[in-house]
């Protein structure tokens, strides 16, 4: 007791000495304003400090400061985004007060700017690697759930997909191509240090489309998003590295003395979304014609046994008798047959139409951001709302974040990051699943959707087709509560010396909620699904950096150790046979079925890297990293990877003449090579195992997989060439990358013989390459009043495997991609198509043998011997561009995307323009076109009548991918500041939002971006009634305080 | 002082947060035993003869397409229309299945998967216990289920065709476990006969005589020597099997039909001799279900060769139509699987009777064929018959067993020359299935059918 309270008594006087030291000491005063060196504006917000300390202030809203000094000498350091850093030095007396205003000149190339990079930060000038950055000033804005979605287009190298245009919908990231085939090849998340959990846990069945967790991060509280790319900048990450690392740093406290005080931001914006293009579909009047010359031109049979044969119960047998149908007299036959003619012949349902809505998209965020020298803060709430496009379809999401930081004292300082973030999503299905994807091709438009009294048409005997029906049927919710923080202490030793230890957790908490009831369904299928999922994860890093300047010599170095563990918890109980429709709990099901699992996997790792640098010319940088996971096998635990870098700033040499250094005002050559890693393997993968089983309530153990304690990560080489260059002193700057990624050990399921009882081994045998170049140019063509900054930038990419042990690999899902060597990864094996026989109307192809023929159905081995390997589902070229104007209050930004090298193969082509308009699918409008007399040249074939599903996978579904797209437009209206000052604000700005509204492609479907239920490496490129993309406009208002 | 202090609660707590690092990077899975140990006890033993079972159920295999795929080939299903027929399944029907086939492909896979787990049960009981017992239930079991496999495997991939080069091949076999460096060719038909009539007569004499029918017993082992004597040609051999079964007094006919192929109606077991037993969670049945069941949009239908043979032989009173054939405004349906949950009557001694009167009728015993053969009319409510023949022993067998993908091999062993809508001859490769193309690829002994 009396030892507590002693403990307690020293804590008090720490504290308050620390007070004393702080409120006691001599000081002085330093007063004046920072201005633009140009136009002489004031600046606001520029921020000022000590150097080697913690005091500091930041200007009000007329460019002024005060600050008070210690007494004696010190080195002020003066700061602006955009202007080239100032240092000055000062001697100051006690109790003196000192008037200097500051000048300070654009930096345009921003080569002080500081980036984020693996457990550090570095000045964009020392840079030796290939990073990218996306500030928040790029992706504000956008009406978007996830900041991935609004960073296409705008780093080199990176390709964003948007699986689709569902709310809460996934996004595919490829960063300097597909560096795996059975692996993982999404890129390695990092927030605020964490390694961060991503992927989709809510895959309840039936959904082909995915969902990500990423979405649960505000893209309003990102300050920067920094993307290692090379081996030199990613290889720190060491066997998680080998698709590049996104490093995410959130917005962090900020000094606010002065008249400034605190920043409050308020954002709103709302707006309305739509589809960006419709697939064109037969309706009521086409469809019965077509499908009826259709059926005349099989020679099926009348009329009368046409309309018979109609499927789902479109032809009511019992309209006018309500007797059997075989029990019928002729006349009464004749009777039925009238009656339904007349009622078919006047149906016209638009299924997509009535599947569809006005999106609506709401966001309001309100943030606070200040603090002392000592204590700095960010504060930050939002609330996002999508409605999506399609019925039923919509994300919510609430989010709270708090970053804090304190220095305790000189030395010592704390601080957290954290945030919670919720959301409910309510998804739909789509594609094969049911809702649009059906709705757009099995939902007949002679179908109606209600009944004369209102009710659904045959909702159970319609086999899912009246989805307007199963749509009502059909609940599915996504809840997800996720915790994203971390903690840190710093200590000080010297100035030059730090020791951090930073520990981060991000736990997840999922609901996935599925029911469907009696609507579509009998009360026997009745079911409903309640799946759990918690992830739970943390890692501590403990990591001792060192950054020492002496003369033109400059030296950091880090050393750090980090333990991650991230463990998977969850369960689903499926109850089926409802007694009642109002009952929707699984437990209430009659039969119940359930399911746990426990994943767990952990890291290891020790990091060390080194850095020299001499006067700002010449710069050496070395890395290593040693890890080891639980996923590899015992006899391949550790792995080293170890990563050089070299730079050269050409430009500071003497032998530059000046008047070069006019125009070419910097160039820095920049190379690496390194050692990156990928351990996307999955859990447990060596471990040869047996799973329980049951049979007749008696319990069992079955094999599961064969081991291999050799099995380790995929390792891949990368080499990077580049350069960095600004002209005419940074009115034109940019940069330059050519890399080359050899990965090896791929992991593979090597194919044994079935007679052993398993199928595969999975070794790390596979290779494949990725090559190309980068290209990225900021261009400010105008910077007065009037101002016009251009930043493009493009990206080649070229994928090849190399070996797969002579495999051939199927795609993940259907679409006939594969990866084969010596082909890009998902290459398709499609038949030639050479056109519609303009003498018999039927299909022709290039066959194996050089000739055009039909496809033989009767030989079963047609496909296998007259296919090629063609396409490449991903792009070689992509990239975008950005014009930015601003003219007093306003400004505008238009950006577009594009890529092209690409193909999409539409495997839902074979169904909608294959000929087979007896298969009960709607048929595309371009069936008009159809072949009908020897002499007609046409690409649609004759219109015939087959029930059975094609398997004519050939070259006509394969669409050209290429596509640009005007991405964004952003308009916006600052007020002028003395109309903002009278409200008693900082500034008020109005903006608009364009997105997605004009898209230019010869590509047949609804949209070219589309990634076939958010799938992995190989199934790319491919459609199959994939929901489209929606276009959005949005209104907002900004208002500071 | 205080620094020191700051930096050593740092590092304590660091250090805390490290200190378990062995955990971190050595994990066991949760849901898994290793495969070095499983087999290990008498426990490991008897779960993985449970886990054959379970593998047996698998819709591939016993849980549906060992039945749906005959019926296919045989054209006595037809596509109803309100399934989506995939082109696997269009293949069957057309006789032209290429050799990447999924259902031919997955039949080979869970065949071997089956047959693997027996082997490696059969090499682990007696290691871990010597009591008799338990190793004669472990082996019996053990060699019942893996002649089945073979023998449904010699049905399919057995090639008969003169002048091919697989002519006479039978598949692979395997009788103790199997490296991943192996590469089996194919054995003889005959070799694999042998095998698997070694495997029964001696499953005959090592397992217990009840009527229990969700696990291999004396009376499964004899029913399906019956089978297979009955397949092979072995008339004696085949009425005696066939005679055992029957004369143990434990089974009867049920003059419920529906009985062996519902649930509600499990009181009354005594049909079946071996039946794959469905529960919530693994339910054997639930493929036929998907493949027939109207409720279920059910992909098959009996097609018009089938239904003559009711009509236009015996007439519209044979219980068996009323029972199992449905007419939907002019559309039959199969009412057989109407039950998701029923158990797969893989055994049943109706069968068991029809195998004894055919086998007597070759061995001249008239009187016997006739007794067995009125037996099975008397059931289903047709009257008797005092003439015996191939052709009404035939239609009685097709209709007994009518969407258990008998009649297909049943025409094959007959010779006849008209089989499917194709019409093709008994040995047509075009009904055989071929060797998987990726066990071709990886096993360089094989030699395609």
């Amino acid at each position: 007791m009396k030892r507590t309270l002693q403990l307690r008594l020293l804590l008090v006087v720490a504290w308050v000495g620390l007070f004393v030291s702080a409120t006691f000491a001599q000081t002085g005063i330093v007063h004046g304003t920072v201005s633009d060196k140009q136009s002489g504006e004031k600046l606001p917000g520029a921020n000022l400090y000590v150097e080697g300390t913690n005091i500091g202030t930041s200007t009000d809203i007329d460019g002024k400061f005060t600050l008070k000094i210690p007494a004696g000498k010190i080195t002020l350091i003066i700061s602006y985004t955009g202007y080239q850093k100032q240092q000055v030095i000062l001697t100051i007396e006690k109790d003196q007060t000192i008037l200097h205003d500051f000048i300070l000149a654009e930096d345009k190339m921003m080569l002080d700017e500081v980036v984020v990079i693996g457990y550090g930060t570095k000045r964009k000038r020392d840079i030796t690697s290939s990073i990218s950055s996306v500030k928040s000033e790029d992706i504000k804005e956008m009406p978007v759930e996830n900041f991935s979605k609004a960073m296409q287009g705008k780093a080199p190298g990176v390709q964003i997909t948007s699986d689709n245009g569902l709310a809460g919908g996934a996004v595919t990231t490829r960063i300097r191509g597909t560096s795996s085939i059975l692996a993982s090849s999404e890129p390695l998340y990092v927030v605020d240090g964490v390694p961060i959990v991503t992927g989709d846990f809510a895959n309840n069945t039936g959904f082909p489309d995915k969902t990500n967790v990423l979405s649960q991060i505000d893209p309003g509280d990102i300050a920067s998003i920094e993307v290692l790319k090379d081996a030199a900048a990613a290889a720190i990450y060491g066997a998680r590295s080998a698709n590049g690392v996104i490093l995410i740093t959130t917005k962090k406290g900020q000094l606010s003395e002065g008249k400034a005080k605190t920043n409050i931001n308020f954002n709103y914006y709302q707006g309305f979304s739509t589809v960006t293009n419709k697939l064109k579909v037969l309706d009521g009047p086409s469809y019965l014609r077509l499908t009826k010359e259709a059926w005349l031109n099989s020679s099926k049979g009348t009329e009368q046994a046409y309309y018979e044969q109609l499927p789902f119960g479109i032809y009511n047998t019992q309209l006018v008798y309500q007797i059997p149908y075989n029990e019928q007299t002729a006349e009464q036959i004749q009777a039925t047959y009238n009656a339904n003619k007349k009622v078919i012949d006047n149906t016209n349902s638009n299924w997509i139409d009535e599947s569809l809505q006005v999106g609506k998209i709401q966001s309001a965020a309100l943030s606070a951001q200040g603090g002392t020298s000592r204590t700095q803060y960010y504060l930050g709430g939002s609330y996002y709302n999508e409605k999506g496009f399609i019925k039923k379809n919509d994300f919510q999401r609430i989010n709270g974040r708090v970053n804090f930081s304190h220095n305790v004292s000189d030395r010592l300082s704390i601080g957290a990051n954290t945030s919670l973030s919720y959301s409910i999503n309510n998804r739909v299905p789509t594609g094969w699943a049911g809702g649009l994807g059906t709705a757009q091709s099995r939902s007949l438009p002679i179908m109606p959707i209600y009944t004369s009294s209102g009710d659904f048409f045959n909702p159970i005997k319609s086999n899912g087709t009246n989805t307007a029906a199963t749509r009502e049927n059909l609940t599915s919710q996504v809840n997800t509560l996720s915790l994203l923080a971390n903690v840190f202490a710093e200590f000080k030793f010297t100035k030059w010396l730090n020791l951090r230890n930073d520990f981060g957790l991000n736990n997840v908490y999922l609901r996935d909620y599925k029911y469907e009831g009696r609507v579509s369904l009998t009360p026997e299928n009745s079911n409903a699904t309640d799946r759990r999922v918690n992830v739970e994860n943390w890692t501590n890093f403990l990591t001792l950096n060192a950054d020492k300047t002496f003369n033109k010599h400059s030296i950091t170095g880090l050393l750090g150790i980090q333990a991650q563990n991230s463990t998977e918890y969850g369960e689903w109980i499926n109850g089926a046979k409802f007694p009642s429709p109002s009952m929707k709990q699984p437990s209430d099901g009659t039969v119940k079925t359930m399911d746990n699992w426990i994943e767990s996997y952990g890291f290891l790792s020790m990091i060390g890297r080194a850095a020299y640098a001499f006067n700002n010319k010449y710069y050496l940088s070395f890395s290593l990293r040693r890890d080891a996971s639980s996923r590899f096998g015992p006899d391949h635990k550790w792995g080293w990877f170890p990563a050089a870098s070299a730079g050269w700033t050409i430009t500071e040499e003497k032998f530059i003449p000046e008047n070069v250094k006019k125009i070419l005002s910097f160039f820095k050559f920049r190379g690496s090579y390194g050692i990156t890693g990928n351990a996307g393997i999955g859990n447990y993968q060596y471990f040869g195992s047996y799973t329980s089983t049951t049979y007749n309530g008696l319990p069992g153990i079955r094999i599961n997989n064969v081991g291999n304690p050799k099995l380790g990560w995929e390792s891949t080489a990368q080499t990077d060439v580049g350069c960095d260059f600004g002209l005419w002193n940074g009115r034109v700057s940019g940069g330059f990358d050519y890399y080359y990624k050899h990965t090896t050990d791929m992991l593979l399921n090597v194919n044994i013989p079935q007679t052993t009882g398993s199928s595969t081994v999975t070794m790390n045998v596979g290779a494949l390459e990725n090559k190309g170049v980068e290209l990225f140019l900021t261009s400010k063509n105008f910077t007065g009043k009037f101002k016009w900054t251009t930043d493009f930038n493009i990206s080649n990419n070229k994928n090849k495997i190399l070996s797969i042990e002579g495999q051939i690999i199927a795609g993940e899902n259907y679409g006939n991609n594969q990866a084969q060597e010596g082909h890009p990864i998902g290459a398709w094996r499609l038949v030639p198509y050479a056109g519609v026989d303009p003498q018999t109307g039927k299909e022709l192809y290039h066959l194996a043998n050089g000739k055009t023929g039909t496809w033989d159905d009767s030989d079963p081995n047609f496909f296998q011997n007259n296919s090629v390997v063609t396409g490449n589902p991903y792009p070689t070229w992509f990239g975008g561009i950005t014009n930015t104007f601003s003219y007093k209050g306003f400004d505008l930004a238009i950006n577009f995307t594009y890529q092209w090298g690409n193909d999409i193969y539409r495997d839902d082509g074979k169904f909608f323009e294959g000929g087979q308009v007896g298969a009960n699918w709607n048929q595309m409008t371009t069936l008009e076109n159809a072949w009908k007399k020897p002499g007609d040249v046409t690409d649609i074939p004759q219109n015939l009548w087959t029930s059975t599903y094609s398997t004519h996978n050939s070259t006509r579904y394969l669409d050209d991918g290429r596509f640009v797209r005007l991405k964004s437009i952003n308009l916006g209206y600052t007020i002028p500041e003395n109309w903002s000052k009278a409200i008693r604000m900082n500034s008020v700005r109005i903006y608009v939002t364009a997105e997605n509204w004009l898209t230019w492609t010869k590509y047949k479907g609804w949209d070219p971006e589309v990634n076939r239920d958010g799938s992995g490496n190989i199934t790319q490129g491919v459609t199959y009634l994939s929901p489209p993309q929606g276009k959005t406009i949005t209104f907002g208002i900004n208002l500071n305080l | 002082m205080k620094k020191i202090l700051y930096i050593i609660v740092m590092i304590a707590v660091s250090g805390f947060l490290f200190s378990s690092c062995n955990k971190l990077i050595e994990k066991d899975p949760a849901k898994k035993i290793s495969d070095q140990t499983a087999l290990s006890t008498v426990d490991g033993v008897n779960a993985a003869l449970i886990g054959t079972y379970n593998s047996m159920t698998n819709g591939f295999l016993y849980g549906g397409n060992i039945w749906v795929c005959g019926d296919m080939l045989a054209n006595n299903i037809t596509p109803s229309g309100d399934g989506n027929i995939v082109y696997e399944e269009t293949q069957m029907l057309e006789k032209g299945m290429s050799p990447d086939n999924l259902l031919t492909a997955s039949f080979w896979q869970q065949a071997y998967y089956t047959i693997n787990i027996t082997n490696s049960v059969l090499q682990a009981a007696p290691l871990v216990s010597s009591d008799k017992t338990f190793n004669d239930y472990i082996i019996g079991n053990c060699e019942f289920i893996r002649a089945m496999v073979y023998f449904d495997l010699i049905r399919y991939l057995g090639n008969t065709t003169e002048g091919t080069a697989a002519f006479g091949l039978g598949v692979p076999l395997l009788t103790a476990p199997s490296a991943i460096t192996d590469r089996p060719a194919r054995a003889t038909i005959e070799q694999v006969y042998t095998q698997i009539i070694k495997d029964l007569v001696d499953a005959a004499t090592r397992l217990g005589e009840t009527d229990a029918n969700e696990l291999a017993t004396r009376y499964a082992a004899q029913g399906l020597l019956s089978r297979v004597y009955f397949y092979h040609g072995d008339w004696a051999l085949a009425e005696a099997a066939a005679t055992v079964v029957i004369e143990s007094g434990k089974f009867g006919l049920d003059t419920n039909l529906m009985a062996p192929f519902s649930t509600t109606a499990k009181p009354s077991k005594i049909e079946t001799v071996f039946a794959l037993q469905s529960t919530t969670d693994v339910t054997a049945g639930s493929t036929l279900y998907n493949y027939y069941a109207k409720a279920n949009n059910g992909k098959f239908m009996p097609s018009g060769n089938i239904i003559n043979m009711f009509v236009f032989t015996g007439g519209n009173n044979d219980k068996r139509f009323t029972t199992f054939f449905k007419n939907t405004d002019g559309k039959y349906s199969s009412m057989m699987f109407d039950d998701k949950y029923f158990n797969v009557p893989l055994i049943r001694l109706a069968e068991i009777y029809l195998n004894r009167a055919e086998s007597r009728y070759n061995l001249l015993n008239n009187a016997g064929a006739l007794a067995d053969m009125n037996l099975i009319r008397e059931r289903v409510g047709l009257n008797d018959t005092n003439t015996v023949n191939l052709t009404l022993l035939y239609r009685e067998r097709s209709k007994e067993l009518v969407f258990q993908g008998d009649n297909f091999f049943n025409m094959k062993r007959l010779k006849k020359t008209n089989i499917s809508d194709k019409h093709l001859n008994w040995d047509s490769e075009r009904l055989l299935y071929l060797v998987p193309q990726r066990e071709m690829d990886v096993n360089k002994s094989l030699i395609q059918n």
